[in-house]
């Protein structure tokens, strides 16, 4: 997984993918497409893609689809459920449906990507419908406008609740929030200064969390004049956060964490290969959705380096298979050992986020990886499109071992099988060939290193 | 099911015969005439009976209407099945039902034998021609399976005494006369077979725990089961259940004084019955007062004079108990009951409890205030227009009892119940959560004492509120009667003139769930019922929500369910589900 960012062409790099002979668009390629822009996909849906040009499906999964709003009227019913028992890991059950269940996955993909990037823990919030409101938020600008994303979330109460800021008076400015601000979410290390932090934290002064909701008290408020990147003024909160966002270092670092995100976790590439990719956000107005397009449209993107370089998260390692092999099962378990695995959704580690990349994978949860797996495919909730695998891959035509394990393949796996290791693989099929045998095999995919990899 | 329907017309001329001639359990004890002073389980049961009764029953014939009932039938299992009976009805030239009313007309009888540690089925046929067809039958398949899979023949053959015995695999089985038995200890067998020819007086129906068990039987049994308890206990089976002790209080409190009888008495029995209108279960086993050691006498009352109290049913009762429990006795003689870990935490619990209550002995000055006779109802809520309606809409409950001294303990009661809501809103209020405000209703007689939960100012007025504004803590008085409920509503209810149902002298506890208000809470909850069997159960919408239509079309076949635990000259748990009349 290691490369050398530098010897590639950023103009290369970033224009769109044409697959020629050597990177063709196949069904291989599709499912890479899937696993990185969403949660896998289901046979039909390559069956599908590879009819269409990569162009397209990359639009295709950029845009909701006809069918989101009745999905999102649905899970309505869902989620207040989990509300109504006010148990945040219900609520962390509830979003793994959606990951495994919802026509809009790059939309779930990219709200995953904002709970680690704007880390919120329900360990101190300790309230569901404040963790359900900031994560609608990060789902309702999920490929959006990443400005208004930045205001909203400086003014929500989860996060505030979070950072120490729900009281925030003049008297005594509480820095923690305006700290995080530009250090984790919009500048990064070394752009700011600690006068800027003390600056910043007087903007926010009177914003308050009463009640669960966002308030401004114009008697705690710090009216004073400020010096914030060398500019005076008597500014505000909102005028506080324009002046962050509209520093040079924004696109490049929102561009760097998308990177990392959905193209490669290590080495940490060039500011020139990100550049070309920056300039757009800077000219889109931090516009999300066209820098995405062509993130995962480029060429870049569809290479061999890339396809295979990320480690999976536990989200991504149990929900892929299921849902390219339309399974359902009980997600309040699935969550549950996702949080085994050191990704419980609503509980960051830390304001930080999850490290990711390789730090997912230890020995320990290499273990527990496995015992998801086995879980999972032996309760009796699991089913595969209703009924049980051998089912399904009789339907696909893939009732014979070497069938089945080539058609697993893949679904699941961004990497090529060793012939030793498939031959191994048809082997337990064989046995028995019946749904208990099917299932050992999907297991033992899933315990290779070469899923542990997308 | 062409061939299971087809053959409830012969059926029910046989069984009308049947019904006609021989009484429900056949001959008193006749079977256990066969069987050895050493059984220490037997169940009698006329599979014929049973049967028609189930396939004509109501119940039943709703079941088969359902969708669900022709899916579950076309499972492969049980085609398997329905095709192996086929062969046999072929062979026999006779239907299933036909063949299990001849095969069983004198009883049928499952018994364990606690020498031997063997099992056996003992059955009387109407003939002494059909046991033998059906053995040679069953025996042919056996053998043809045996050839299929080129396997040695299953059949071994002997005789014992001028009988041939027969095995296959691990079950040994003979024919005589209309009798048949099959067993999987030889010695079993051959004690039986003794019996029989030698018309052995020592057997189980001549041991005086089973006649006393048996004189104890109702006329009209289906199923009758007897269990030799002074066996068990020394054979240290079950050990547990005969110690006589429980495992934490909740247990104690609700089975401490039959783990008393089990300790004492000589045997225990079972009655199983069924009609249109019910089925019922009876376990019932002697009792002697004396045999009630000290620390229990709060469960029974002293020479097991302790009556319940009638089931209180005020409006939209779906579960109403009434039980004698001494509490005070019970907090007081904890020391006897439970072990050092249990006491540890019952002694932590009567600090915090006597601090709460003033200084105050929780267990002598505050249960020993209150009569033994405790009431619990748990009923439908229903919430007024200007309520805040919770997502998650759970029952209220009440709990009542009569107090010994109203007018010095109804003070203390209500000093005590606004301390606590000042106390819950202080930890409330940390932990951002809604506050109650306290009220007071008076009406007459009546005193209610509540606290309520204030809807969040901004929350617009049709969205639904937390699981917590189900409760509004209540404690009600009217003369000597006491109530602590979790609605106002309920409060009253049971304050005012509460209509009750009276249960017969000797009854400990009474319990009585209700169908209706039970089907229109799971009614009420059917949107998150359903989304829970989606998040963690797999579900898809559609069939989540078929499952929880099932169970309410299924819930419509019942119309009740009463429990009792009676005392006496024996002691008696009783069960009785009822069933809904006929639908239109």
């Amino acid at each position: 997984m290691s490369h050398d960012w530098n010897s590639i062409d950023p103009q290369w790099a970033w224009s769109p993918y044409e697959p020629d002979a050597r990177c063709p668009w196949n069904r291989a390629r599709a499912a890479h497409l899937f696993r990185r822009a969403g949660f896998g996909a289901d046979s039909q849906q390559l069956d599908q893609a590879v009819h269409q040009s990569p162009q397209q499906v990359v639009d295709q999964l950029i845009e909701p689809p006809a069918d989101i709003t009745a999905f999102d009227q649905s899970s309505g019913d869902l989620v207040a459920f989990a509300l109504a028992t006010g148990d945040v890991h219900r609520l962390a059950a509830w979003w793994m449906h959606r990951m495994l269940r919802s026509p809009f996955p790059l939309q779930e993909k990219m709200t995953l990507f904002w709970h680690g990037h704007f880390a919120t823990s329900a360990e101190k919030v300790a309230d569901a419908e404040l963790m359900y409101r900031q994560n609608q938020l990060f789902r309702n600008h999920a490929l959006g406008d990443f400005r208004r994303l930045v205001h909203e979330v400086s003014r929500d109460p989860a996060m505030l609740i979070y950072l120490d800021s729900a009281t925030n008076r003049k008297a005594h400015p509480n820095e923690n929030y305006a700290r995080e601000l530009m250090e984790l979410f919009t500048l990064g290390e070394g752009n700011y200064s600690e006068q800027d932090v003390q600056q910043l934290a007087r903007c926010f002064t009177g914003w308050e969390i009463r009640r669960k909701q966002f308030r401004f008290n114009p008697y705690q408020n710090d009216e004073g004049e400020k010096t914030l990147f060398g500019q005076r003024g008597k500014f505000t909160g909102d005028e506080a956060v324009e002046l962050v966002l509209s520093r040079p270092q924004v696109p490049g670092f929102i561009v760097r964490k998308l990177f990392r995100f959905f193209v490669a976790d290590e080495p940490a590439p060039p500011d020139q290969l990100l550049q070309p990719l920056a300039e757009q956000f800077r000219e889109e107005d931090l516009q999300l959705r066209g820098l995405l397009r062509r993130m995962l449209g480029s060429r870049l993107f569809f290479s061999d380096r890339v396809v295979g370089s990320k480690v999976r998260s536990p989200v991504d390692f149990a929900v892929t298979a299921l849902r390219s092999l339309r399974a359902t099962t009980n997600v309040q378990m699935l969550s549950e050992m996702c949080g085994k695995l050191g990704q419980m959704l609503f509980y960051p580690p830390n304001v930080k986020g999850w490290d990711g990349g390789r730090a997912w994978i230890n020995s320990a949860t290499l273990l527990g990886r496995a015992n998801l797996v086995r879980q999972v495919l032996s309760d009796p909730a699991t089913r595969f499109d209703g009924g049980g695998l051998l089912d399904v891959a009789r339907r696909h035509g893939k009732e014979r071992p070497e069938a089945l394990v080539d058609w697993l393949a893949e679904l699941l796996l961004a990497v090529p099988l060793s012939e030793t290791t498939r031959m191994e693989l048809v082997d337990v099929g064989r046995a028995a060939g019946n749904e208990t045998a099917f299932r050992e095999v999907l297991y033992l995919m899933m315990t290779l290193p070469e899923y542990q990899v997308m | 099911m062409c061939r299971l329907r087809s053959s409830c017309g012969p059926l029910a001329f046989v069984f009308s015969v049947l019904t006609l001639t021989v009484p429900v359990l056949a001959g008193e004890g006749e079977l256990a005439g066969l069987l050895p002073e050493s059984t220490v389980l037997y169940v009698e049961l006329q599979p014929a009976v049973v049967l028609e009764r189930l396939l004509a029953h109501p119940v039943v014939k709703r079941i088969e209407a359902l969708p669900q009932y022709k899916v579950a039938l076309a499972n492969p299992q049980l085609t398997q099945l329905r095709a192996a009976v086929t062969l046999v009805e072929l062979r026999m030239q006779s239907t299933w039902p036909e063949l299990v009313a001849s095969m069983t007309s004198g009883g049928l009888v499952l018994a364990v034998d606690g020498k031997t540690d063997g099992w056996i089925l003992l059955g009387k046929a109407a003939n002494s021609e059909v046991a033998p067809r059906l053995r040679d039958t069953l025996l042919s398949f056996a053998r043809q399976q045996a050839r299929e899979h080129r396997q040695p023949d299953p059949v071994r053959s002997g005789e014992y005494r001028g009988i041939l015995a027969q095995q296959v695999h691990n079950v040994r089985i003979a024919v005589f006369d209309q009798w048949y038995l099959a067993t999987n200890k030889s010695d079993l067998g051959k004690a039986v077979l003794d019996i029989y020819l030698d018309k052995s007086a020592a057997t189980l129906a001549s041991k005086d725990s089973f006649q006393q068990a048996i004189q104890k039987r109702s006329p009209h049994t289906d199923v009758w089961a007897y269990a030799d308890l002074d066996y068990l206990r020394r054979a240290g089976v079950a050990a547990d259940l005969f110690s006589g002790k429980a495992d934490n209080p909740a247990a104690e409190l609700l089975l401490g004084g039959v783990l008393e009888v089990l300790r004492k008495a000589p045997y225990a029995a079972a009655e199983w019955s069924l009609s249109e209108q019910r089925a019922c279960l009876r376990l019932y086993a002697p009792i002697e007062s004396g045999w009630i050691r000290q620390p229990r006498e709060y469960f029974f009352g002293a020479g097991l004079s302790g009556q319940a109290a009638d089931l209180p049913r005020p409006e939209g009762t779906l579960l109403s108990i009434s039980t004698y429990r001494n509490l005070s006795e019970f907090w007081l003689r904890a020391g006897e009951l439970f072990d050092k870990e249990t006491n540890d935490q019952l002694a932590q619990a009567d600090s915090m409890l006597t601090t709460l209550f003033s200084g105050h002995d929780f267990g002598r000055d505050i249960l020993g205030a209150i009569e033994p006779q405790w009431q619990l109802v748990v009923a439908r809520q229903q919430f007024a227009a200007d309520q805040p309606v919770p997502a998650i809409r759970l029952p209220a409950f009440a709990l009542a009892g009569q107090l010994r001294e109203p007018e010095k303990m109804r003070r203390e009661l209500r000093r005590i119940f606004q301390s606590l809501v000042g106390f819950l809103n202080i930890v409330s209020a940390m932990q951002g959560q809604p506050q109650l405000e306290l009220d007071e209703q008076r009406d007459g007689d009546l005193h209610l004492v509540l606290a309520r939960f204030i809807p969040e100012a901004d929350r617009p007025a049709d969205a639904q509120v937390p699981i917590q504004y189900n409760f509004a803590p209540t404690l009600g008085f009217r003369g000597s009667r006491v109530v602590l409920a979790s609605s106002p509503v309920l409060a009253r209810r049971m304050l005012e003139d509460c209509p009750s149902e009276p249960v017969p002298p000797g009854t400990n506890t009474g319990l009585l769930i209700d169908r209706e208000p039970l089907r229109q809470l799971l009614a009420d909850n059917r949107t998150q019922l359903v989304s829970q069997a989606v998040l963690e159960r797999g579900r898809s919408r559609e069939e989540a929500e078929e499952e929880i239509d099932l169970v309410l079309k299924l819930l419509e076949a019942v119309d009740r369910f009463q429990m009792r635990l009676v005392t006496g000259e024996m002691i008696a748990l009783e069960f009785e589900l009822g069933f809904a009349g006929q639908q239109d």
